[in-house]
């Protein structure tokens, strides 16, 4: 089999090669930021590319390896963050008009713990504005384009961070995901996008959209991929209320452990009469392949996910509206007009009704802790629908059902992911998510990775 | 009467925001209340797995 383009190896792989002293962190950063600033144009998948401060960065990781210094697994490999990470001496928009100019004068903690494991990062993503919305159509940066498609969305609101992995701009991205925006692009992109246990990632120095369903997350080409990111990000950070104390695992050591006995159940009500054919197809043929690789397959019904959107409105958008309180009042015409009417709508929510969808989480974190005794994961897709083109997207229908299987996932905060699964007969690829219980991230990891090898949906790339 | 500003009024003006009220509304369908009314689940207002 012929070896990869370099731009499309992974972050193991190049990182094997920078370690072995063949391949420079500076050349290996010069060569993904040529390409990135050649290939953007079209994809729109970053707002600012950083050149000077990548190239100074690669010159501090390649003298740091010539020292004898191994900082692990991301020593030296270009990476980029979606344009929500503060970063210091590089402006953060967040996507906005409004912190058009921002220069952070502080690092997110992710930010900062992926330079000290010698990331670079060349740029920051294009997004929905101020990641409120799932098209990624951002009207101050324009829309990022599908690298599979250019008239079709990437979906959002980390659609610039899942452009530029697909597109091989970076090896990885930082994204977030309060609806599914990892997940999300993810699929529509046909890469893997993880969003973390709530909790285990910190959200310090990222702008918020909502507190409590904010998870910060890694968007790459492979599994294992995602599993050195999060090793690399995870761990209690004080400056996160939300960060757990608990001691984290090393979530690459178990990747290739065993998956035979795990019990899989495939969720009824996300493989109904809403989901597109070709997209249920795919997921019912990876659910034969799990099946194959040892796991119990058993479909399971929760009838109650039909209120995973009301309690995710009910909460995100007066949340939303908090945060932006301040803005709304000063800055009112600057803001997008979708993104100001949604947190229009938020202004106007009720405080009972907020207090509802907290309550309704409640009930709905109760039933899935049952769901879990009877099953390790739980597999649907992560999209009803194939990526639709840009002014499709508009309509009211494909916006209803873009977060449609996945905002469920972040009212409960368990671990989800989406990988790779197929592609539709007209070339779109279609996503696998899998759900796990909180803080064994291990499991759907290791289950994604077992599935991903059987299946290689994640060795096609798109013609850019 | 309906203070000015409040939100039914805001719903007969904008269906987009009726159609998320009535979204969040029918969480009244999970169980939250007892048949008498009383409000019977607490919010999960610390949300947290930790």
């Amino acid at each position: 089999m012929p070896e990869e383009p370099l731009h499309f190896q992974t972050i193991r792989q190049v990182g094997e090669r920078i370690r072995r002293r063949e391949l420079s962190p500076v050349e290996l950063t010069t060569a993904i930021i040529d390409r990135s600033e050649r290939l953007d144009g079209p994809l729109n998948a970053f707002i600012t590319i950083t050149r000077e401060q990548a190239l100074a960065q690669a010159r501090s990781a390649e003298k740091a390896i010539l020292a004898g210094h191994d900082f692990g697994p991301l020593h030296g490999i270009p990476i980029s963050l979606k344009d929500l990470y503060q970063t210091v001496g590089v402006k953060t928009t967040g996507g906005s008009k409004i912190l058009a100019d921002w220069v952070p004068t502080t690092d997110a903690t992710v930010t900062r713990r992926l330079s000290l494991a010698g990331a670079i990062v060349i740029g920051k993503n294009n997004l929905h504005e101020f990641a409120f919305g799932a098209t990624n159509e951002n009207p101050h940066y324009g829309p990022s384009r599908n690298p599979w498609n250019r008239e079709r969305i990437t979906g959002g609101s980390s659609g610039g961070s899942a452009a530029a992995v697909a597109a091989g701009l970076g090896y990885a991205s930082m994204g977030s995901d309060t609806g599914g925006s990892i997940r999300l692009p993810a699929a529509f992109c046909g890469i893997v996008g993880v969003k973390p246990t709530y909790g285990l990632v910190s959200r310090a120095g990222v702008l918020p959209l909502s507190w409590s369903l904010d998870h910060c997350g890694p968007l790459t080409r492979t599994v294992e991929d995602a599993a050195l990111m999060l090793n690399a990000i995870i761990g209690h950070d004080h400056a996160d209320p939300a960060s757990t104390s608990r001691v984290t695992p090393d979530l690459t050591t178990a990747l290739d452990g065993k998956v035979q006995g795990l019990r899989v159940g495939v969720l009824r009500e996300y493989l109904g009469e809403n989901v597109n054919a070709e997209v249920a197809s795919a997921v019912r043929t990876a659910a034969r392949d799990l099946e194959r690789l040892g796991t119990r397959v058993e479909e399971v019904s929760v009838p109650e996910v039909a209120y995973g959107d009301g309690a995710s409105i009910g909460i995100l958008y007066g949340e939303a509206a908090a945060i932006h309180e301040r803005w709304l009042k000063t800055h009112r015409d600057q803001y997008g007009a979708d993104v100001l009417e949604r947190l229009s709508q938020g202004e106007r929510m009720t405080a009972t009704q907020y207090l509802k969808g907290q309550r309704a989480r409640r009930v709905l974190v109760d039933r899935f802790k049952r769901l879990f005794e009877q099953i390790d994961v739980l597999i649907s897709p992560t999209v009803p629908i194939l990526a639709p083109t840009i002014p499709e997207s508009r309509g009211n229908a494909a916006r209803a059902q873009l977060l449609g299987f996945t905002r469920l996932f972040n009212v409960l905060g368990l671990p989800t992911l989406s990988v790779p699964c197929g592609f539709s007969t007209t070339g779109l690829p279609i996503g696998l998510q899998v759900a796990g219980r909180p803080f064994d991230d291990i499991t759907i990891l290791r289950v994604a990775y077992a599935y991903e090898r059987q299946a290689g949906w994640h060795s096609h790339r798109p013609a850019v | 009467m309906e203070q000015e500003g409040s939100q039914p009024a805001a719903e007969q003006q904008d269906p987009a925001f009726a159609a998320i009220v009535a979204t969040v509304e029918r969480l009244d369908e999970l169980g939250i209340w007892a048949e008498d009314g009383r409000a019977v689940v607490e919010p999960a207002s610390t949300f947290s797995w930790s």
